[in-house]
């Protein structure tokens, strides 16, 4: 997918939006309603695409829960290491272990044995112990719960998906691909606080229909830059040939 | 473009009315011009914003350079709470959306030249003091200095009540700002050699409007003796005020 490193400043867009609408003054709804507007627009794009990629490292600490980042709304990857650098090649995946849950103290728990009694306190007997080399964690109330084998790491690296802005409540820049979807999205969120119909009608159908800009963008954003598709036929034509 | 006298003797001519000793004088008349002018402005001002349209009213902005006032505790209506103000330096057309005022930008006289000039830099954005809950609770349109609102709201001081306009998010450093109002012609002086504040085209639709607020004021007072009919000779015309279409230039309201 083509994340493009070109991006527009959010002015470009609202200055085009207030003007399709004949409100160039911010007369009506004000500058801040549009740049409201456009910040929701980002971050349901983002939903879909999940394009605004960030990293963020945390220490683990004893007792083993850990705070996710507070603008993390999907997980990439998340990665155990030791010292200041992670090292991929021997930094071992932290799996998801779905509704696991302890309290820092010994055993967990997990609704996933069977066991009528979901807050049974388990203590694996030694043949069901999970292997040492297993790192896995439950997640619940933007918490991780790391298992116990996790403390010999000291850091953990999450590749993830923000909202779509860096600083909640600045100013933030448009990428490319999507500039006339937030555009149309903030035209659209106008119109309805103005209560022009026709407008919203005409919006209705860049944003709702399989051909409107809503879903181009989608749709540009998910599709392979000519690079991946050159990197893919070379793949697809030559791998595993010696020539 | 005629001056207002021109436009009331015309109107006075018009009603016989413009010997020494008439019923209706030049003052009268000039008053009523005033307030047709004022009507029509605010009719075409009204509908030009309505459809988006500022660049045709754009000549009727008034631009003013306001001190600021900050944390008067001697304002007795707001006493208690860091108000930052200035007052209106003249009344302002009451339109939709508080659109009176058409702008308030920083003063900024000192800009370097590759600036924009202050009116394209950092837009005030009006509210209300009672939608200030609403706007705080947003992180995207909370007040800041580059991101400043205004609220309107009548103060009742100890020299009378003021047209006063609240600020919130500007910096304590702020002593001048720069507005642009739809402002509404002086009302306590009536020049009759200054030329009428309307366009051209304008001045037949305020014409009528005179002659028949003028025609309407010599007819009345009209004697009633009992209010149930009986006062009238049969088939005697009651005098009522002209009706006009509702697509009178007059009543073209928006």
């Amino acid at each position: 997918m083509p994340a493009g490193a070109a991006k527009y400043p959010l002015s470009e867009i609202i200055t085009a939006a207030a003007q399709e609408l004949r409100d160039e003054e911010f007369g009506e709804l004000g500058r801040p309603f549009y740049v409201s507007a456009a910040q929701h627009a980002l971050g349901a794009i983002n939903k879909r695409t999940d394009f605004f990629k960030k990293e963020h490292v945390a220490s683990i600490p004893q007792n083993r829960i850990l705070e996710l980042p507070g603008d993390l709304t999907a997980k990439d990857d998340v990665y155990l290491f030791n010292g200041d650098n992670c090292n991929i090649t021997s930094a071992p995946t932290l799996w998801i272990s779905p509704n696991k849950l302890h309290f820092g103290g010994t055993g967990s728990v997990a609704h996933n044995y069977g066991n009528p009694n979901p807050f049974t306190t388990w203590i694996f007997p030694v043949n069901f112990a999970p292997a040492n080399c297993l790192y896995y964690a439950g997640e619940r109330s933007g918490k991780l719960y790391l298992s116990p084998s996790c403390l010999t790491f000291s850091n953990v690296l999450f590749l993830y998906t923000g909202i779509g802005v860096e600083c909640f409540g600045d100013d933030f820049d448009v990428p490319e691909w999507c500039r006339e979807a937030i555009t149309d999205w903030v035209i659209h969120r106008a119109a309805t606080a103005m209560r022009r119909k026709d407008v919203i009608a005409e919006k209705n159908i860049e944003l709702k229909t399989p051909s409107g800009s809503w879903a181009t963008a989608i749709w540009d954003y998910k599709r392979m830059d000519k690079k991946e598709r050159y990197d893919n036929s070379v793949y697809n034509t030559r791998f595993g040939r010696y020539y | 473009m005629p001056s207002l006298g021109q436009i009331a003797d015309d109107v006075a001519h018009a009603l016989g009315m413009d010997h020494d000793d008439a019923m209706r004088n030049r003052e009268a008349i000039l008053y009523v011009a005033h307030l047709g002018i004022l009507k029509l402005k605010k009719q075409t001002i009204a509908k030009r914003l309505g459809v988006g349209d500022t660049q045709a009213i754009s000549d009727m902005v008034s631009t003013y350079i306001v001190p600021v006032v900050h944390n008067d505790v001697g304002d007795d209506v707001v006493s208690d709470w860091d108000a930052v103000w200035f007052d209106l330096p003249t009344t302002v057309f009451s339109l939709d959306d508080g659109r009176g005022i058409s702008a308030i930008r920083y003063l900024r006289n000192e800009l370097p030249m590759n600036c924009g000039p202050a009116f394209a830099l950092t837009p005030f954005t009006q509210t209300t003091l009672a939608g200030l809950n609403s706007i705080y609770g947003s992180a995207y349109q909370k007040p800041n200095t580059s991101r400043p609102y205004y609220a309107r709201a009548r103060a009742n001081t100890l020299t009378g009540p003021k047209d006063r306009v609240y600020l919130f998010g500007i910096d304590q450093s702020i002593n001048h700002l720069v507005v642009a109002l739809f402002a509404i012609p002086d009302f306590t002086t009536l020049d009759p050699d200054a030329p009428v504040d309307l366009p051209d085209e304008m001045l037949m639709t305020l014409r009528k409007m005179i002659l028949e607020t003028e025609a309407w004021a010599l007819q009345i007072p009209q004697e009633r003796l009992q209010n149930d009919g009986r006062d009238l000779q049969p088939g005697e015309v009651v005098r009522t005020s002209r009706l006009t279409s509702v697509n009178d230039p007059s009543n073209q309201d928006a």
